[in-house]
C-alpha cells in the first residue's frame, strides 16, 4: 500500500515536472525568433503579438482537451506565474519616467486617462448589470469585484501596430499614439485591479465583502514593500556593476521578491510591480538603460508563459449567462472605444480617419488576459466565488479579445478593396506630406 | 622620391553597450586614432518589436532602450590590429560583454576637403 502511494506521489510530481517543462518549453520556442517571420502577415502579428497561440496552446494542452497540464501543476506553477505578473507590472511601470509629460503630447496623457475611466465605467457597469439581472446575484460586494476585474481588463487596447499601419508613413504617427496611449492606459488597468484585491475581505460567514480600511491599508503596505523593493533594486545593481552574473541575480531575486512579498500580503504581483518600476525608472544612473533592456527584451517568453497559463486555466464550459457578459461587454467596449479612438487618431493626422489604424482601439489588450489570469490564480476568495469562477472569468475575457482582435482582420479579409483604397490614400498623403 | 600614401580601411564598430562607448573611444585615443563618428542605431530585433509590444507600448517609442551604437573610423591599415586589440582587451575586461561587432573595409579613396587658408 506504501509502495502505491509513493508510486503514486512520484508519478504526480513527474507529471508536474513534465506539465512545468511543457510550458516553459512551449513559451520559449512561441516567443523564439524563428517564429518572427510569421509576423510578417496582418493575421500572423495579430495572433502572435496578441498571444492568441499560446492561449490556444494552452488551452489544448489544458484540463479540457488532452489533460497534460491541469489545476494541480497551475497551482506548483503559482510561483512561476507570479512573478511573470510581477515581470510585467515592471514593464508597464518602467515606463512612467518623470519627463512623460515632457515627451508626450497632452492629448496623449488625458486620452489614456479618459480611455482608462471611461473603459472601467462602462465595461465594469455592463458586467455589473449583467452580474445583477442575467445571473441573479443579489450580494453587491461579489458583483463589484468582479465588474472591476472585468472593467480594468477592458482598459486600453492592443499596442501591436504592425499590422494597422505597417509601411504607411502617414500612419506612423497615429500609430506610435495608439501604442503610447495603450502603455499609459495600461497603468490605469493596474491601479484599479490592485486596489480592488487590496479591497478584498471575508465577511461574516465567509461570504466575500469589500473594505476600506483593508484597502487603506493594503495600499499603504504595498506602496512601501514596492519603494523598499525599487531603492534596494537599485542599490543593487550598482553595487553588481557591469558583471552580468551579478546583474541578472539582482534582476531576477528583485522581481521574485516584489512579486513574493505581493502574494504574501495578498495584493496584486502586477500591482507591486509596476510601483518598483515607478520607484526604479525615477532614480538616477546609467544602470538604468541596461535593466530596462533585459526587461523589455523578456517581454515575449514572459507573455507567451502567462498566455500559456491563461489558456489552461480558461473554463470553455461556462454557461449561456456568461456568453451574454461577452456580448454585453462587447457592445461596451464598441461603444467607448469607437468614441475616443478617431478622435486621438485624427488628432495627430487627420488624414487618417478612413484607414485602417482606426480599428486598433476595438482590439483588446493582452494586459486584458494577464488581469483575468491574475485574478483567477489569486488565491484569493473571489476566484472560487460560485458566481462566476476565475476560469469562466478567463475565458470570457479570451472570448472578448479574441472577437474584438479578429473582427477587424475578418473585415480585411471581406472588403480587401476598401482595405487596399485606404492604403493607397495614406500613401498619397505621405507623398503630399513630402512634397510640401 | 616621396613615399606612398598608406593604404586606408574603414572601420565599422557595433557595440550594444552605450555605457562603454567611451571608454572604448579612450581607447583609440591611446592606439592613435585621431577620431571616429559615433551614430546611435537600433538592432533588426529592436525596430521589428517595436510594433509589436506586448505590454509595454510605452516603453517602444524611447529609443535609448537599445543602447547599440555604430563608431565608423577611417584609418592607416597598420592601426587597425591595435583596434582589434583595444576591441579585445574591451571584452575581456566586462565578463557581460557578449561580443563587439568590427568590419574593415578598404578604402578607394580618401579626401578631407578644406577651405583652402587665404
Amino acid at each position: 500500500m506504501t509502495i502505491l502511494a509513493a508510486a503514486s506521489e512520484a508519478s504526480s510530481g513527474l507529471r508536474i515536472l513534465i506539465g512545468l517543462a511543457l510550458l516553459v518549453t512551449l513559451a520559449l520556442v512561441g516567443s523564439s525568433r524563428l517564429l518572427w517571420s510569421w509576423r510578417r502577415s496582418a493575421l500572423g502579428a495579430t495572433l502572435t503579438t496578441g498571444g492568441w497561440i499560446a492561449v490556444g496552446i494552452g488551452m489544448i494542452v489544458g484540463p479540457h482537451a488532452l489533460k497534460l497540464v491541469d489545476a494541480a501543476h497551475v497551482d506548483v506553477l503559482r510561483p512561476l506565474i507570479l512573478f511573470c505578473l510581477g515581470w510585467v507590472g515592471l514593464m508597464v511601470g518602467l515606463q512612467l519616467r518623470g519627463d512623460i509629460p515632457r515627451l508626450l503630447p497632452k492629448h496623449t496623457i488625458r486620452g489614456a486617462v479618459i480611455d482608462a475611466l471611461a473603459s472601467i465605467a462602462a465595461l465594469g457597469g455592463a458586467a455589473f448589470a449583467v452580474l445583477w439581472f442575467v445571473f441573479g446575484e443579489s450580494s453587491v460586494a461579489p458583483c463589484v469585484v468582479l465588474a472591476v476585474v472585468l472593467g480594468a481588463a477592458g482598459v486600453g487596447w492592443s499596442a501591436e501596430t504592425r499590422s494597422l499601419a505597417s509601411h504607411q508613413p502617414a500612419l506612423a504617427r497615429p500609430a506610435a499614439v495608439l501604442r503610447a496611449v495603450s502603455g499609459l492606459a495600461s497603468v490605469g488597468a493596474i491601479v484599479a485591479f490592485g486596489l480592488m484585491t487590496m479591497a478584498i475581505r471575508h465577511g461574516d460567514g465567509g461570504a466575500l465583502a469589500l473594505a476600506g480600511d483593508a484597502l487603506g491599508l493594503g495600499l499603504a503596505v504595498s506602496v512601501v514593500a514596492a519603494l523598499v523593493c525599487g531603492l534596494l533594486g537599485y542599490w543593487l545593481m550598482n553595487l553588481a556593476g557591469r558583471g552580468h552574473g551579478e546583474f541578472l541575480v539582482v534582476l531576477l531575486g528583485l522581481v521574485a521578491f516584489a512579486a513574493g512579498a505581493a502574494a504574501t500580503m495578498a495584493v496584486s504581483a502586477l500591482f507591486v510591480g509596476m510601483v518598483v518600476g515607478i520607484v526604479i525608472v525615477n532614480l538616477p544612473g546609467q544602470t538604468l538603460t541596461r535593466f530596462q533592456r533585459v526587461i523589455v527584451d523578456a517581454e515575449q517568453p514572459i507573455g507567451m508563459a502567462l498566455m500559456l497559463t491563461a489558456g489552461v486555466v480558461a473554463d470553455p464550459t461556462m454557461g449561456w449567462r456568461a456568453w451574454v457578459m461577452v456580448g454585453a461587454l462587447l457592445v461596451a467596449r464598441l461603444l467607448v472605444k469607437t468614441l475616443l479612438g478617431p478622435k486621438l487618431v485624427t488628432a495627430v493626422e487627420p488624414s487618417a480617419r478612413r484607414t485602417s489604424v482606426m480599428v486598433g482601439p476595438l482590439r483588446q489588450a493582452p494586459l486584458a488576459v494577464a488581469l483575468a489570469t491574475a485574478y483567477a490564480i489569486g488565491g484569493h476568495e473571489a476566484a472560487t466565488h460560485p458566481l462566476l469562477p476565475g476560469g469562466q472569468l478567463v475565458m470570457i475575457v479570451i472570448a472578448l479579445g479574441l472577437v474584438s482582435d479578429l473582427t477587424p482582420m475578418l473585415s480585411r479579409v471581406a472588403q480587401p478593396e476598401r482595405w487596399h483604397s485606404e492604403s493607397q490614400q495614406a500613401r498619397a498623403a505621405t507623398a503630399e506630406g513630402g512634397e510640401a | 622620391m616621396a613615399d606612398a600614401p598608406e593604404a586606408k580601411k574603414l572601420v565599422v564598430v557595433i557595440i550594444d553597450r552605450a555605457e562603454l562607448v567611451d571608454e572604448l573611444l579612450t581607447g583609440f585615443l591611446d592606439i592613435g586614432v585621431p577620431g571616429a563618428t559615433v551614430l546611435e542605431s537600433r538592432g533588426m530585433g529592436s525596430i521589428i518589436r517595436q510594433e509589436m509590444p506586448m505590454f509595454a507600448g510605452l516603453a517602444s517609442l524611447f529609443p535609448e532602450h537599445t543602447g547599440s551604437r555604430v563608431i565608423l573610423s577611417v584609418l592607416p591599415e597598420s592601426v587597425i590590429e591595435k583596434v582589434y586589440g583595444v576591441l579585445d582587451e574591451l571584452v575581456g575586461q566586462y565578463e557581460d560583454m557578449q561580443s563587439v561587432l568590427c568590419a574593415t573595409l578598404p578604402v578607394e579613396d580618401f579626401h578631407i576637403k578644406r577651405k583652402p587658408s587665404e
